[in-house]
């Protein structure tokens, strides 16, 4: 979310959220939150889901220090702190970023906690916002997860349930973003000596903690270049319809390369990220 | 062949079944442009003249397939009376984004091989 080499991650912002969602008082208190209220108000949503975190306050993005809410709202939602419209940071895009993160925490947390689907149609006529001790008893993980790279914003909610009711399914939520102009890495394995070499990331993945994300691909990507149009010379009626696709096309090979990115590089800490409040 | 008899018979022989009309091709290709008019060499060797195309994308284009989207994309022609070839400059860039190709804005890094 602060800096993405690859176009999945989880990362630093999401593995708190997980981590915040794990406790089912706070995905109560996080729908409670999330959801729009009658005169269509809801708490935006970077101060929401546990972005607070004593551990999300200090970002250096572009040489500036920030909080990763401060990120959400400048560079995600398009909008400062006081609201005023900002230029995000996606191309090709334009569209309500907040909205659609909104909402894809919500359906993601109603389903971890097994309650019914409000949707934004009932959502200003809807009184009965549970509280922890209404909310019933089921609470299964929710995972969030970021794909960076899709021609527009969405958010994707998935879930299964696999035993027990309460606690033997999972939730999992993939926010599908256009990209930011950021270089992709294009091998699984991280070439960049100010990153490769950070904690919990390997370019050939061996250890395993109780948290991982690993990527899966082969060693080498090569450009290769479709036709372009080129002014020859051509008998009449020939040459004028490009044959293949002109855009950029890719070709991997060298075999398989299995690699845990590090947190900072879009992967997540062997031993998990902690939601960690702030003082009272 | 006069240019622009030569051009429209070149463009619609080789977009049919690729870009249609909407409704004739007499309307669908028209000269435009400074060159519109055309213009011939001294000599009369080489005469060229710009126009445009406007219709609708049927069928494959760079392997994508018919979309049903409304394209509309310009082009130079310039006929070799000598030699009876022709040269022409098409600026394909913008029908990719009319046929709804859309730029994911994450360039690739650097370190990847040019094939």
């Amino acid at each position: 979310m602060v800096g993405m080499p690859w176009v999945f991650e989880q990362g630093t912002v999401l593995s708190v959220i997980d981590d915040y969602l794990s406790d089912r008082g706070r995905a109560v208190m996080a729908l409670h939150e999330l959801r729009p209220k009658p005169l269509g108000l809801g708490l935006p949503v970077a101060r929401s889901a546990g972005l607070s975190s004593t551990n999300l306050q200090s970002f250096l993005i572009d040489g500036v220090n920030m909080s990763a809410s401060r990120h959400l709202e400048e560079h995600w939602f398009g909008h400062d702190r006081n609201g005023e419209p900002v230029t995000p940071r996606w191309l090709g895009w334009s569209g309500d970023a907040e909205s659609i993160m909104r909402w894809a925490l919500i359906c993601g947390i109603e389903r971890s906690l097994g309650l019914p689907h409000i949707s934004p149609a009932e959502v200003a006529g809807f009184s009965g916002e549970p509280s922890p001790s209404t909310a019933g008893t089921q609470h299964w993980p929710v995972h969030v997860y970021w794909s960076c790279g899709a021609p527009f914003f969405q958010g994707w909610v998935s879930w299964h349930l696999h035993g027990n009711g309460d606690t033997g399914g999972v939730v999992n939520i993939v926010l599908c973003t256009p990209g930011n102009g950021e270089q992709i890495n294009a091998t699984p394995i991280d070439r960049n000596p100010q990153t490769s070499s950070l904690p919990d990331g390997e370019t050939s993945a061996r250890i395993v903690g109780n948290h991982g994300l690993w990527v899966v691909g082969e060693a080498v990507t090569e450009k290769v270049y479709g036709s372009v149009t080129v002014i020859v010379p051509n008998a009449p009626g020939q040459g004028l319809l490009p044959t293949s696709y002109a855009g950029l096309r890719l070709r991997t090979s060298g075999g398989i390369v299995i690699s845990a990115p590090s947190e900072a590089t879009g992967g997540v800490l062997r031993s998990g990220r902690r939601f960690k409040p702030a003082s009272p | 062949m006069e240019i622009h008899e030569f051009i429209f018979v070149d463009l619609r022989d080789q977009l049919a079944g690729t870009f249609e009309p909407l409704s004739s091709w007499e309307e669908a290709i028209t000269f435009a442009g400074d060159l519109g008019e055309g213009f011939q060499s001294d000599g009369g060797r080489f005469a060229v003249a710009s126009w445009e195309f406007q219709g609708i994308h049927v069928g494959p284009f760079m392997e994508i397939g018919g979309t049903g989207e409304p394209v509309s994309f310009c082009g130079i022609t310039v006929l070799d009376n000598e030699t009876e070839r022709c040269y022409r400059s098409v600026d394909w860039t913008p029908v990719l984004a009319q046929i709804g190709v859309a730029v994911h804005g994450r360039p690739l890094h650097a370190e990847i091989i040019n094939g």
